[in-house]
């Protein structure tokens, strides 16, 4: 009996042993043990994780080794443990789902695990959609949006996207655990990676609050194509990741980055990131990913403050427009319209109130109370209760339906009757003559931007920028956001006919008025730089930019400007520039005049977003 | 540098959990995010509350004990939409409405319309979530469409 017992311990051993080796020796390449432990292999075949809490791996050398790591992970399922919340089936539950799947016939620790409960409980997730935060460009590090995943707990939520109580769904965000750092320290460290980025899982209706409300941003929710037993899956990967970190890179491993790993750890079948460029991760790229993965479903939009108000305030007449302006300064001013009209105008006074004091109002600041509080009240009193609006038009310019941001230009140039070709590559996103279409209207951003001139054998590089932001801020009744420029970087200065290569910043402020088709502009300029050749010593330039912005439509479009410059000496030019573009190609005519001596420019150009 | 940070961060907002533990509505998930700044949108979005906190918390360690689960989750998304939610009372429609009317279990269209109804009865001059939710209380007990209608009435 004894040596029976003996035997069989032993065969189940050399069983168990042998089960363990077979494993060993081929699963650890499986893609997706490698993608939910967050390895990447490098040219020379090695592993490393990109996951930075050393937590989250179960061997010292888990980090580098996704052998060694699984190895562990199957040893440790056996152990014993008095708080099963410690237990590695209970800590990596995505780990043991899919060990699970391989092997059905691997023992279930069966153990209860009460805060991956707890936690799974607090998602009830049904489905899961990816939130799309759109462009602020008065915060560097969210100028080109953010994502981050919603979980959305109701039923009817896996059909319709979108449900009127999904503000109580949980939105999982990864950032950067940043602190008190000052603004340099912010960049730097940003982009080396000095900061952790964790996730954070929180009611989706603080997500709604920060960005729809008090940075008035546009949301747009993607809902995702993935099935009950991926959705689970994410969501316990998500409870893996939710006690480790990641050094935070924002331009490459950054909030976007780490929502699609998410989802590749669910759906091997996906590979989400061969359609991100190598360098950076760029949110609205993201959203183009899952759309040619084909994981996109319903999209639905929730506006800004500001686009609401924008919505409401083309319904009214120019009479009912000059009330809602009188509202804004005197809310206790006595309305006489019919009832739906005063709805109306009440709805709109109220939704400006609302964007153009946000942060005062999410604040609790008393002055923006005292102007909120009489709207609200003699809103209440009319009988008409609001519709809720349709922004069903806005489905079409879908973040996702933007240009291309990376753009190749090559172009046929003429200064004074000598031709030569323009070669120019930007990097990453928009400017003020791309199609606008799912972009900032009336915004250049660009970063990374380099221009080569060619005449014969001379190559010369022309043009570089790190930076080069200029926004058209709205300038009229109700709005009066100022615009500025800003650029660093490498460009030429023109002194008696010729170029000299300079390096340094411009920058400008100023006011746009915005009519529908025509923007006019008007831009003081300051430059700081230093001239090669012509003066070998820092310069500061000042002058102004006269423009002229015509939106013909979406993708035609003009823009014709007057700058001035006073260096030591003085020069003025007139830059006209229009372009056809689509999101895939465009073609433009420039032409270049300085006024001073007459020389000219002028060319054709081609350009291709990729 | 990496592992200073970290410790940095963790200690920084341990430290204001244990100056400031309850928050204005004393309870749930709102008033543990609660910072400094008295706004707890901007404590729990913007203050880096590291991941493994939020984590933490959703493990079911809340620092409600008296007031039961019901209560503390009106109030507490009372406290953390206050301005959207009144705007909707005034409008008789929005989303911040019609997820509170799901907490009492009520027919949205009945409660969006009765909440605008009695705008003036429930919202205080000063803002104060607890008030609101008390008075939101009131309106249904006294209104007869709502006393009907409401499952979840408190």
């Amino acid at each position: 009996m004894p040596s029976n017992l003996l035997k069989r311990i032993k065969v189940s051993l050399w069983g168990g042993l042998f089960f363990c080796l077979t494993t060993f020796a081929s699963d650890w390449r499986d893609p997706q043990w490698l993608r939910l432990l967050h390895y990447n292999q490098s040219l020379t075949g090695n592993y490393l994780s990109e996951t930075d809490g050393m937590a989250f791996f179960l061997h010292p050398r888990g980090k580098i080794s996704p052998s060694k790591e699984l190895k562990t992970f199957i040893y440790k399922l056996t152990e014993t443990t008095t708080d099963p919340n410690d237990h590695v089936y209970c800590r990596f539950p995505a780990r043991w789902r899919w060990y699970k799947a391989r092997y059905p016939e691997a023992t279930d620790p069966k153990l209860e695990c009460p805060k991956l409960n707890a936690f799974r409980k607090r998602l009830d997730a049904h489905s899961v959609a990816m939130v799309f935060s759109s462009y602020y460009l008065n915060n560097p590090s969210s100028s080109f949006g953010h994502t981050f995943l919603r979980f959305g707990r109701s039923p009817e939520s896996v059909l319709s996207g979108s449900t009127p109580t999904e503000l109580l769904d949980t939105g999982i965000n990864y950032g950067a655990v940043t602190g008190d750092a000052g603004p340099l320290i912010y960049t730097i460290g940003g982009l080396a990676g000095w900061f952790p980025g964790t996730f954070n899982a929180i009611p989706y209706y603080y997500k709604v609050r920060e960005y729809n409300d008090y940075e008035t941003r546009d949301l747009w929710s993607y809902q995702l194509n993935v099935t009950k037993s991926e959705l689970d899956f994410m969501v316990d990967h998500i409870w893996e990741l939710g006690h480790t970190h990641f050094d935070y890179y924002f331009l490459t491993e950054n909030c976007s980055y780490h929502m699609l790993t998410i989802l590749e750890a669910a759906k091997p079948e996906v590979d989400l990131l061969k359609h991100l460029p190598y360098l950076y991760t760029i949110p609205s790229d993201t959203l183009k990913a899952l759309e040619k993965e084909g994981l996109v479903g319903k999209v639905s939009f929730r506006p800004a403050p500001s686009t609401l108000f924008d919505h409401l305030i083309k319904q009214t007449t120019p009479e009912e427009r000059k009330i809602v302006s009188k509202l804004f300064h005197r809310p206790e001013l006595k309305v006489d319209l019919p009832d739906d009209r005063k709805a109306l105008v009440y709805d709109a006074a109220i939704s400006l109130v609302d964007f153009k004091l946000a942060k005062e109002i999410m604040k609790e600041e008393e002055g923006a109370q005292k102007l909120k509080r009489p709207l609200l009240l003699a809103r209440s009193k009319i009988p008409q209760r609001s519709e809720e609006p349709d922004f069903t038009y806005k489905l079409p310019s879908a973040p996702h339906y933007g240009h291309g941001s990376k753009r190749l230009m090559i172009g046929s140039v003429n200064e004074n009757d000598k031709w030569g070709t323009d070669l120019n590559w930007r990097f990453a996103f928009h400017d003020l003559l791309d199609n606008e279409v799912a972009y900032p209207h009336r915004s250049r951003l660009e970063v990374g931007h380099i221009g080569i001139r060619t005449f014969g054998n001379n190559v010369q590089v022309r043009d570089v920028s790190f930076v080069d932001i200029m926004n058209l801020g709205k300038l009229d009744s109700f709005n009066q956001s100022a615009s500025w420029k800003i650029r660093l970087g490498h460009w030429q200065t023109r002194l008696e006919q010729r170029d000299y290569s300079t390096q340094g910043f411009k920058g400008g402020y100023g006011y746009s008025y915005h009519w529908e088709k025509v923007t006019p502009y008007l831009l003081a300029h300051v430059e700081g730089s230093y001239v090669s050749e012509a003066f070998r010593k820092m310069k500061l330039a000042y002058g102004a930019d006269v423009g002229l912005l015509v939106d013909f439509n979406e993708a035609w479009k003009m823009n014709s400007v007057l700058e001035c410059r006073a260096y030591p000496w003085t020069e003025s030019r007139v830059i006209n520039e229009l372009r056809y573009a689509n999101e895939a190609f465009g073609s433009g005519l420039y032409f270049n005049d300085y006024l001073e001596n007459g020389d000219r420019e002028f060319g054709l150009r081609f350009y291709w977003y990729l | 540098m990496k592992a200073l940070f970290v410790i940095a961060a963790l200690s920084l907002s341990s430290l204001a959990f244990a100056s400031k533990p309850y928050g204005m509505a004393g309870c749930g998930m709102g008033s543990q995010l609660m910072g400094k700044e008295g706004n707890q949108v901007l404590a729990a979005t913007t203050n880096g509350t590291s991941g493994t906190q939020t984590f933490g918390i959703s493990s079911g360690t809340s620092n409600c004990v008296t007031a039961t689960e019901q209560t503390a989750r009106i109030k507490n998304f009372i406290e953390a939409n206050y301005e959207s939610l009144i705007t909707d009372m005034s409008k008789g429609q929005g989303d911040s409405l019609k997820t509170l009317s799901g907490f009492y279990g009520c027919n949205a269209e009945t409660f969006s319309a009765e909440m605008k109804n009695n705008y003036a009865e429930i919202t205080p001059a000063k803002n104060d979530a607890t008030k609101v939710m008390v008075n939101i209380n009131k309106v249904i007990e006294d209104n007869k469409a709502l006393n009907t209608n409401c499952t979840h009435a408190i």
